[in-house]
């Protein structure tokens, strides 16, 4: 899995949030939210994270920014620092190549800036411009993600959906960032409104050259559209991983499959045959023993109740946890 | 089996506001058989929600609802006393909404919510009866231990048990028609599947009418046998799922339908888009609707509205299809 290309490396992350009961607030159980995570992200590429909700992949994108405190486990940028041990001025200069764009542009843009004083502070606070550089890349900037700079003026609240999460990415990407996390940023919006915004990311991609995407989303139709490579969570850990054409038309993990049999198959495709999971999550803070799937897994024998199965290659870059492959 | 269960003709809903007179839905007709699963596809704001809200008579009185024929089941709903508008909800169109959590009340045990419904409609039943018709509705719904989760708030269920007791509270009257406003659109997919695939169950045990309300053409694709696209509070086409699918008529469809990563677009090739939004409904494009936003538009779209233009099983409003451009 080394890569000389690699621009953000995770290794064994654990993400684990206590739950406090009574007076004294003590320790009555642990949410394993993330629960051993390794991904290497190539420079350059999309690497799409699927999952139902509560599967740990959002908690995955929030470490990557440092807005969470993983338990345990490093993550690399490009090749030097652990982001998790960085403080003060080295985390605050780190921020600047990695940014995160949020689901709901709503509560993530603060209502009481116009759109040039939200842009222009970014800026200014992090690039070191002053206040006329700044408003003159705040009009770059609208233009980029196809806003008339005259939106400029223009608080948070008059904005539709479609044209907010825009002004959310010209945020993102005003400090020319490396690696933006897309936390369900399409999810909210209407299809029309979506397609418009996936053009959007897909179009920065080269007018900024080589940006690297993780793009955390449950559509798997958008993430098949957008990824060059695909991880599956279920329950906070990985259950496979390989490339999106390889992953689409071969899963190998019986819940890739079920997962995949899931989407709405529309005229012109070939029909797969339905899997449907019984039930639902069971509890991150009560994770089945063994592979974690087995509660819900159409094939699951004794086996799967009592090992952990491991995450091994079954062919080139086809990476799968389940003891049947 | 083809009988007409609902017909509407030319509804028009306009809500008076200090800015001018909204035209929300402004002259819409459409009709379900029984048995038969309409879906109402569009973008926000195009009117969708309140065509709906319309036919159940759940809009405020500051809306204004007229329409030249507005028929359920024989009754003319228009002419309704606020009384019998009720009876109607509760006896033969019931509502599933798109959030469960905001539509349960919160501080009332599903028990209760769900045991009301059967009270209302025989105040002579016994509690033990209630419980008991509670939890064989729970049941059919697919809620597992449906005793124990009667005794629960709604906070303390997952999303997707949360739309079953929806449903079952929906179901709980027996309707004959179900109207579904997004009800997987906050759902996981693979929960998605499962209530897709109980209300095509439910439906066929109980040849139920189903309205469904979404802009998701993925779900349609599912369940819907004839599909309406609505744009600026009017409808633009109409007909069979597969042919719309197929052959779409109306640019506005076409585009929708592409815009949707994984139909028919392949991967890494630029989606459509719509450019522009869903015009103001305060000043509506005076020629055809879609008309500032539609990449074929002609001189005579932008002066007046297109006529609807009815072949076989199929209806559009549309210039191109007509074949008229001057």
């Amino acid at each position: 899995m080394n890569n000389q290309n690699t621009i953000l490396k995770i290794e064994d992350l654990q993400v684990h949030f206590p739950i406090k009961a009574g007076i004294t607030q003590h320790t009555v159980g642990v949410i394993k939210a993330v629960d051993g995570v390794s991904i290497d992200i190539r420079k350059g590429e999309t690497v799409g994270l699927v999952g139902e909700s509560g599967c740990g992949k959002t908690t995955i994108g929030r470490a990557i920014v440092r807005l969470n405190e993983p338990t345990a486990g490093k993550i690399i940028f490009d090749g030097k620092d652990d982001i998790l041990q960085l403080k003060g001025k080295e985390l605050r200069n780190l921020r600047r190549k990695l940014q995160i764009i949020f689901q709901d542009p709503y509560s993530s843009l603060n209502p009481r800036q116009t759109v040039k004083r939200l842009l222009s502070e970014v800026l200014t606070v992090q690039m070191g411009m002053n206040q006329q550089q700044a408003f003159e890349r705040t009009a770059e900037l609208l233009n980029a993600v196809g806003l008339s700079p005259v939106y400029a003026q223009r608080y948070p609240h008059e904005f539709s959906g479609g044209q907010r999460q825009r002004v959310a990415i010209a945020k993102a990407i005003a400090l020319q960032p490396e690696f933006l996390v897309c936390d369900e940023a399409v999810s909210a919006l209407d299809v029309s409104i979506q397609s418009q915004i996936i053009n959007l990311l897909m179009d920065l991609k080269e007018q900024f050259g080589n940006m690297t995407y993780l793009f955390i989303s449950h559509a798997l139709n958008v993430v098949e559209h957008i990824s060059d490579r695909v991880v599956v969570m279920y329950l906070g850990k990985m259950m496979e991983l390989a490339d999106n054409e390889e992953l689409f038309n071969h899963p190998a993990h019986p819940y890739t499959q079920a997962l995949l049999s899931a989407i709405p198959i529309l005229s012109g495709r070939q029909k797969r045959e339905r899997i449907v999971l019984k039930g639902e999550v069971p509890s991150a803070a009560n994770v089945p023993p063994g592979c974690r799937f087995h509660t819900r897994c159409p094939y699951a024998e004794e086996r799967c109740s009592k090992e952990e199965p491991d995450f091994r290659e079954i062919a080139a870059g086809h990476w799968v946890a389940c003891h049947k492959v | 089996m083809s009988e007409k269960f609902l017909e509407v003709k030319n509804l028009r809903t306009y809500f008076d506001t200090p800015e001018g007179l909204v035209k929300s839905v402004d002259g819409v007709s459409f009709s379900i058989n029984r048995g038969e699963t309409l879906a109402l596809v569009g973008e926000s704001g195009c009117g969708k929600t309140v065509t709906s809200l319309s036919l159940i008579r759940l809009l405020a009185d500051t809306a204004q609802v007229q329409a030249d024929y507005m028929e359920v089941d024989g009754q003319q709903i228009l002419e309704l006393t606020k009384d019998e508008a009720r009876k109607l909800r509760g006896s033969k169109i019931s509502m599933i909404f798109q959030e469960p959590m905001t539509s349960l009340n919160p501080v009332y045990r599903i028990e209760k919510q769900l045991g009301e419904v059967f009270r209302l409609h025989d105040p002579k039943l016994t509690k033990q009866q209630v419980f008991e018709k509670s939890v064989d509705i729970l049941k059919k719904v697919g809620v597992p231990n449906p005793a124990e989760r009667l005794k629960v708030y709604p906070h303390q269920l997952s999303g997707g048990l949360r739309q079953r007791v929806m449903i079952a509270i929906s179901l709980a009257s027996s309707p004959q028609m179900l109207i579904a406003d997004e009800p997987t659109t906050a759902l996981d997919v693979t929960i998605q599947a499962q209530i897709i695939d109980l209300l095509k169950e439910l439906q066929k045990d109980l040849n139920m009418s189903i309205l469904l309300i979404t802009h998701d053409f993925g779900v349609v694709s599912q369940i819907a046998d004839r599909v309406a696209v609505m744009y600026a509070g009017k409808i633009v086409e109409e007909g069979p799922l597969e042919k719309i699918f197929e052959d779409p008529w109306h640019p506005y469809t076409k585009l929708l339908i592409l815009s949707i990563p994984g139909i028919k677009v392949t991967r890494g090739n630029r989606l459509e888009s719509i450019s522009g939004t869903v015009p103001n409904p305060l000043h509506f494009p005076e020629g055809c609707r879609f008309a500032p936003r539609c990449p074929y538009a002609m001189e005579i779209c932008k002066q007046k509205p297109p006529e609807e233009l009815v072949e076989g099983d199929r209806r559009v409003s549309c210039f191109l299809r007509r074949g008229e451009h001057e």
